[in-house]
């Protein structure tokens, strides 16, 4: 459904994409920093890595990319769509415990 | 010239002379002869003409006719020639009426009209009579008055020609005003004027100038109400515009008196309502809504009422958002409703976009932390650990920012849980101070506390975030460096925490502003600040929360001085 947009509502809806995009920045600085130390640990550039710290920091960067990847999305994506769609998920998730 | 302020005394002429020597006494006779004539039953000749005058002056507010009417009375009973000047609301002598009795006359009016122009400084006549306000009485005329009288060799020759007998002039006299002056001429042969005539003439006097006087207030009063109508029309008017403003506003209005009465609903005001104008004008607000007493919007009401303070809220009804602003004003409040269910629905989804971001981040951004605390535990060698150090650094500012998000989150749903206990802030702000201090090399934060044992009930942790906050936020935005006071005390029954920078200061556009969420000083001389915006917000949540206060004092270029006020924990 496509709602009318009247000035101060599309000033809103600007308002919107503003925390989008402040919040992406701010994560993205941390997020780009600790991938870059994690494949650095990986790569042995800093210095030997046992198996059991492989596997460690690869969890680590497994987290680390799927918060990358939520970024992106938000920043690429229709968040509307986006907010519909999570929130049929969450529907759908309490349903089926239910 | 007002001639009816200036009054000069004029020489007494012949005839005055003669007047003066017998007024009194006349006089006397005068209102003798007119009461021992009706004691006889019979009216006398002067009452029957005062009578019949009086009522003509009475008859019509129009002066103007009824003097018409008075001069062809006078012409009946007292004289063959008459005429009336008349003193304007300016001040000037105007001739206003000739009167003639016999037929044969005619011919001299027009001479006469022509030379009625008064010399008001003159020293007899009538601009004297209007002058003084004394009256003029020549029971008989020689040749030598009718040359001072006249004005020309011809007027001259008419004044002889109308053989005049006698001659009298009396002011016309309301109060103390002079109106103006009637003259009356006899041209009877053997017909002089009496004292009994001069009286009765000076009485009519008397009368047809509270006749003008009265048609002058009657007058004056006119334009007044006039004027008073007119008024009233533009109040009228101006009201109907500003009613129609009103009606065709998008936001709904009504007014309520000091005694809570309906004075006004606009349409959209009714619509909301539900109600017909006529079920609410009048009728106290809880006649109309019984329970509306215990809302917290009637609360507001009540404190414009009582405060005299305009006040402006949000308030959810009939499944819709509303702005209200209650203003005060003589009569009692005005209170204005503007849907603003768009811009909730908006705030709304900027509510769920924040709730699905932190809930989405929380788990891996927790694992991360987790797992990087395992590999330091793993990891012996130097280079290591301090690269690990340095992670950690980041992972912590990634774990700020989503734990900030969940608050913010959680705040917005009401769910943000503060325990209740005694904190005691010196302890509290002391071990913040401890834990910042390291984080900035550039600068040196000065810890001063007047009242150590300043208690306060709170959440510890909440309230240490709004310390923790204000702290970060001072080095931050004193990007060069230097000393940040924090200081710990009372002020009456509140305890006062307050931290101060000296670095790029709030414009004060700005300062209202950063307690929104979101709200970032962007920029300052080519400086940016990271961060989200929402410390601020979450801050001045939590000291509402806390019953508290967050304020804000800055410079642009000298610095910020915040100041967070808790009530003081009551010790017995």
């Amino acid at each position: 459904m496509k709602h009318k947009e009247p000035e101060d509502m599309a000033q809103k809806n600007t308002d919107l994409k503003d925390a989008i995009s402040y919040i992406s920045h701010e994560l993205r600085t941390p997020l780009t920093s600790i991938k870059l130390f994690v494949e650095m640990f990986l790569s042995g550039g800093i210095g030997d890595i046992s198996e059991n710290q492989r596997q460690t920091l690869k969890t680590i960067n497994t987290s680390n990319e799927s918060m990358i990847a939520f970024v992106n999305t938000i920043t690429t994506r229709d968040i509307h769509e986006l907010i519909e769609e999570k929130k049929e998920r969450k529907k759908r998730g309490s349903e089926e415990k239910s | 010239m007002n001639l009816l302020k200036k009054k000069k005394k004029g020489k007494k002429g012949e005839a005055k002379k003669s007047r003066s020597k017998f007024i009194k006494s006349k006089t006397q006779k005068y209102r003798a002869q007119r009461s021992s004539l009706s004691s006889n039953g019979k009216e006398s000749h002067a009452d029957f003409f005062l009578r019949k005058a009086t009522n003509l002056l009475l008859s019509s507010l129009d002066y103007k006719t009824t003097f018409t009417k008075v001069v062809d009375l006078s012409l009946e009973y007292l004289a063959d020639w008459c005429a009336v000047y008349l003193v304007s609301p300016e001040g000037n002598v105007e001739f206003y009426k000739i009167g003639y009795k016999k037929t044969g006359q005619a011919k001299f009016a027009p001479t006469l009209e022509r030379h009625n122009a008064i010399d008001i400084n003159a020293k007899s006549g009538v601009g004297h009579v209007i002058r003084t306000g004394k009256s003029e009485y020549y029971p008989s005329i020689k040749d030598e008055l009718l040359k001072k009288i006249a004005r020309s060799k011809e007027h001259f020759k008419t004044l002889k020609q109308m053989r005049i007998t006698s001659r009298m002039i009396v002011p016309l006299r309301a109060q103390s005003k002079i109106l103006g002056a009637i003259i009356f001429v006899s041209t009877t042969p053997g017909k002089h004027y009496s004292e009994s005539d001069l009286l009765m003439a000076e009485d009519l006097g008397k009368r047809a100038g509270i006749a003008i006087d009265n048609a002058h207030l009657y007058h004056d009063a006119q334009i007044k109400i006039r004027e008073l109508e007119v008024a009233e029309e533009k109040l009228k008017e101006s009201s109907q515009k500003l009613v129609n403003m009103l009606e065709t506003n998008s936001e709904a209005f009504f007014s309520i008196d000091k005694e809570w009465r309906y004075t006004y609903l606009n349409h959209l005001a009714l619509k909301y309502a539900g109600k017909a104008r006529e079920e609410m004008i009048s009728k106290k607000m809880w006649e109309v809504f019984p329970h509306v007493v215990g809302y917290s919007f009637f609360n507001k009401y009540q404190e414009v009422m009582t405060s005299r303070k305009s006040v402006e809220f949000e308030e959810k009804m009939h499944d819709g958002w509303f702005e209200v602003r209650v203003y005060p004003y003589e009569d009692g409040i005005c209170v204005y409703y503007r849907d603003i269910s768009d811009r909730k629905q908006l705030e709304q989804r900027k509510d769920e976009f924040i709730s699905i971001a932190s809930h989405e981040l929380k788990t891996p951004v927790t694992s991360i932390k987790l797992y990087t605390e395992i590999v330091q535990k793993l990891v012996h060698d130097e280079k290591s650990s301090e690269y690990l150090k340095h992670m950690m650094t980041q992972i912590d500012k990634l774990n700020k920012l989503v734990s900030d998000l969940l608050d913010l989150s959680r705040m917005q749903i009401g769910k943000l849980e503060f325990r209740k206990e005694k904190v005691s802030l010196e302890r509290l702000v002391k071990e913040i101070v401890v834990m910042i201090e390291p984080t900035s090399k550039k600068h040196r934060i000065v810890y001063e506390c007047k009242d150590p044992g300043v208690l306060v009930a709170g959440d510890r942790d909440r309230l240490g975030q709004v310390v923790t906050n204000l702290l970060t936020n001072a080095i931050k935005y004193s990007p060069q460096g230097g000393d940040i006071i924090v200081r710990v005390g009372k002020r009456d029954t509140n305890a006062i925490v307050s931290v101060q920078d000296f670095g790029v200061g709030i414009e004060e556009l700005d300062q209202k502003k950063i307690f929104n969420r979101f709200y970032q000083v962007a920029s300052y001389q080519g400086h940016t600040f990271p961060g989200l915006g929402i410390g601020l917000y979450i801050s001045k949540v939590i000291a509402d929360v806390h019953k508290g206060e967050l304020i804000v004092k800055s410079k642009p270029g000298k610095g910020s001085l915040f100041t967070f006020i808790l009530p003081l924990v009551k010790t017995k």
